[in-house]
Parts: structure tokens; C-alpha cells; sequence
């Protein structure tokens, strides 16, 4: 189907062993989200000028500001769930209303952050300790915070989201190079380890594209439907809908 | 725009997911174009920082990572632009130890040192069809041009890569 074909051999060679020396921590991706949250609560209407505005629509500015607030719910729930600021949070994670105990925190973390210039952690360092944090006003030492007391909490820590991403990058990648039934592989361990993980939307955009490639459009058609009904604003609607170019 | 509204909260709360759906892909990318590990995680804060703000943006009949490799690419021109300093320190380094030990380079430096031989266009068809995998038409429909010259464009990124390594070795 490529016109281009595929690289040569040394070309794929290469590729592939550089493709291989890309290993990320997961404290690299923990700290780089901390970053993002920081940011965003820091300076929610100020954009940094770079080149790459240029990829953004400019229809986007009145958007994105709108729902900064909510993003930022999400993503101070996410890094909770990672177990950063895990002492405060450990407690206040169980309260009735969790959505609100998360702002309250990062939102501590940001103002302490902001406080230093401009140094954000350094690349696969330990986060720091929160000193200046006070502790919680009752029981702060009956639940060991980086506890995963839960399925739900296992679901949510740093390495299982790690493992999670790497089955579905394992699964794309095999999809990549042609090979659909190992793609389908992985969407079936994913499923199998994480019936309810984080990335489920991601997987089944996968078993829906590998499913395509391997010819059974019928399946597919039925997932895309399920998916589309499921995920009615996934980013992922086009690549699944549109057939074959 | 109104009609988007509803559907906005479930994709707020597909930003984590997508973070952790990508991450390591902008990683590899800004490596690729030129950043030093030792500021990766500065510099992939700063872009997914970017991604986040025209997340709501985000064109979802495309695939994601040609969107996402452009914010890398334009932040990673800025970042060698800036810090121009730094990224010759590294390349000296390298070119330095190639003429010894050749076998020794790994396979990260010798192709993000390739990449930086080719023009943009180049790289980004190089990196997204030959080293992601993605399909011509993906990357047609987001650079905005034929699938065919998406075709002429990867061949023509091999070569000029292929020269550049070349040259490295010489």
C-alpha cells in the first residue's frame, strides 16, 4: 500500500535499535506531568511564544482558557493517583467530595513552587520532600499514604500506568510494522491486566485499527460503533471511522 | 461551537490518558531533534504544556502525532536556537569520539545527527512514517499536501539521511 516501500535494511537496522534505546522512567513522566500541573495553575493565561504556537488553531485561545479549570481537576487528580504529594493527599483522597481535595493541594504545591525561580525538577530526581506542607488535622499517621489500598488505586500508580502504556505502544508498534495479530496480542493482555485502566480508550482504537488491517471490517465496523458510543468526543473518531484511504 | 460544549468535559478528562498515551513518543521526538537528555524533562514540560492549551483544539479526525510532532519540532528549532551553545557542545563531543570509536555511538546520536543534516520537511516524514510508522496518507492529511508528495519526500529524506551518515563516517 506504501508507495514509498519500506526503508532498507540498514535504514531499518538502525531504526530499529534506536527505537529500542528510548527507555523513559516512570520518574521522568511523573515529574514532567507535576510540571505540566504547575504550569498551568501558575500562569493559566499566559502563553509561552514559541514556534510551535504556530500548530495552534487561533480559535484556540478563548477555548483553552475556558476549560483550564477542569483540565486542571483532571490532571491534579491524575498526579494524586500517582502518588505525588502522597502524604497530604493520602488522607483527603477518601473524602466524600474528592474532585475538591485536589485543587486544594496542588494548588499548595504551586504556590510553593512559584516561590523559587524558575527551576523546574530536575530530569529522574526524587520529587522533593514537602516540608512547608502542614499536616493533616486528624489521623494523619492511621493510612500509610503510598499504600495502594485499592484495585482502583492500583490502577492508578505510576507503574501501573507505565506498564499500561508500554503494552499499548508494544501493540502500536507491532501494527506499524504490519504485524495485526501481535497488535491484537496486546490489546488482549491490555484488557486482560487492566479491564478498567486508564488506557482503554486507547486500546480499543488499536484492536480497531489492527482489526481493519487485518481484513475484518465487520468487526471493526461493529467496534468503531461501540467505540463511538462510548467515546463520543474521542480524538481518536477519525482514525477509527475512515476506511481506507 | 456551542454544540461542543457537552462533549468537552470527557475530553478534559482525556488529557491524562493522552499524556500517558504519548509521552514517550514526544520524548523520542525531541531527542530526535537535536535535545540533550539532560533537559528533556524541561523541554517536554514546555510542550506538552503548549499541547495542553490547544488540546480543545485538537483536530480529532487526525491522528494525533503529526499534531504533537509539530509542537516538538517548533519547540525543539527554538531550543536549538536559544541554547545553540549547548547542542554544539554535544555534537563537538560526538564528532570528537566518532573518528575513535565509530562502533561505539549508539544508534539514538548517530540518527539524531542525521536528522540534523535534513531540512524539516525531511525530517518530519522520516520520523513519523519510517521511524513511528505512521501511514503517507496520515501525514499527507496533516501537512496539508498529496500523498504523493509525501512519497517523493520520504525517498528523498532517506537518501540526504543516508548521505548524511555517510559523511559522518568519513
Amino acid at each position: 500500500m506504501t508507495n514509498a516501500g519500506p526503508p532498507d535494511d540498514e535504514l531499518t537496522a538502525l531504526f530499529g535499535e534506536e527505537r529500542a534505546q528510548h527507555v523513559f522512567s516512570d520518574q521522568l513522566r511523573v515529574s514532567v506531568l507535576r510540571g505540566v500541573e504547575r504550569a498551568i495553575l501558575l500562569a493559566p493565561a499566559v502563553i509561552v511564544g514559541v514556534g510551535a504556537a504556530a500548530a495552534v488553531g487561533s480559535a484556540g485561545a478563548a477555548a483553552s482558557k475556558a476549560w483550564t479549570t477542569k483540565v486542571v481537576i483532571t490532571i491534579a487528580a491524575l498526579s494524586f493517583g500517582v502518588g505525588t504529594a502522597a502524604g497530604v493527599v493520602g488522607t483527603k483522597v477518601l473524602t466524600p467530595r474528592p474532585r475538591a481535595a485536589p485543587i486544594a493541594v496542588t494548588s499548595a504545591t504551586a504556590v510553593r513552587t512559584a516561590e523559587l525561580p524558575l527551576a523546574p525538577a530536575p530530569p529522574n530526581s526524587e520529587p522533593a520532600p514537602e516540608p512547608a506542607t502542614p499536616p493533616p488535622p486528624t489521623a494523619p499517621s492511621a493510612r500509610p499514604p503510598a499504600t495502594p489500598a485499592s484495585a482502583h488505586g492500583a490502577e492508578a500508580s505510576p507503574s501501573t500506568l507505565a506498564r499500561e502504556s508500554e503494552i499499548i505502544e508494544k501493540g502500536r508498534t507491532a501494527l506499524a510494522r504490519g504485524r495485526a495479530a501481535d497488535a491484537l496480542a496486546a490489546v488482549d493482555e491490555h484488557k486482560r491486566l487492566f479491564p478498567r485502566g486508564r488506557l482503554g480508550e486507547e486500546r480499543d482504537e488499536l484492536a480497531i485499527r489492527a482489526l481493519r488491517f487485518a481484513g475484518r471490517s465487520d468487526e471493526a465496523n461493529a467496534r468503531a460503533k461501540e467505540f463511538a458510543k462510548t467515546y463520543p468526543s474521542s480524538i481518536y473518531l477519525g482514525t477509527i471511522e475512515a476506511p481506507e484511504r | 461551537m456551542p454544540g461542543e460544549e457537552g462533549t468537552r468535559t470527557s475530553l478534559d478528562a482525556g488529557f491524562p490518558a493522552f499524556f500517558a498515551a504519548h509521552f514517550d513518543f514526544v520524548c523520542r521526538s525531541l531527542l530526535r531533534l537535536g535535545v540533550r537528555e539532560a533537559d528533556l524533562a524541561d523541554v517536554a514540560q514546555d510542550v506538552f504544556v503548549l499541547v495542553h492549551r490547544s488540546f480543545g483544539t485538537l483536530d480529532r479526525g487526525r491522528h494525533p502525532r503529526p499534531w504533537l510532532f509539530g509542537f516538538a519540532r517548533g519547540y525543539a528549532s527554538n531550543y536549538r536556537r536559544l541554547g545553540w551553545h549547548r547542542a554544539g557542545e554535544i555534537l563537538d563531543d560526538h564528532r570528537g569520539s566518532s573518528q575513535r570509536l565509530v562502533d561505539k555511538i549508539d544508534a539514538r546520536t548517530r540518527v539524531a545527527r542525521g536528522l540534523a543534516a535534513l531540512d524539516d520537511d525531511k525530517v518530519t516524514v522520516l520520523v513519523l512514517h519510517d521511524m513511528e510508522g505512521l501511514a503517507a496518507p496520515e501525514i499527507a492529511t496533516e501537512l496539508g499536501v498529496p500523498v504523493n508528495t509525501i512519497y517523493t519526500r520520504i525517498r528523498a529524506a532517506r537518501a540526504a539521511f543516508k548521505a548524511a551518515l555517510a559523511e559522518e563516517a568519513s
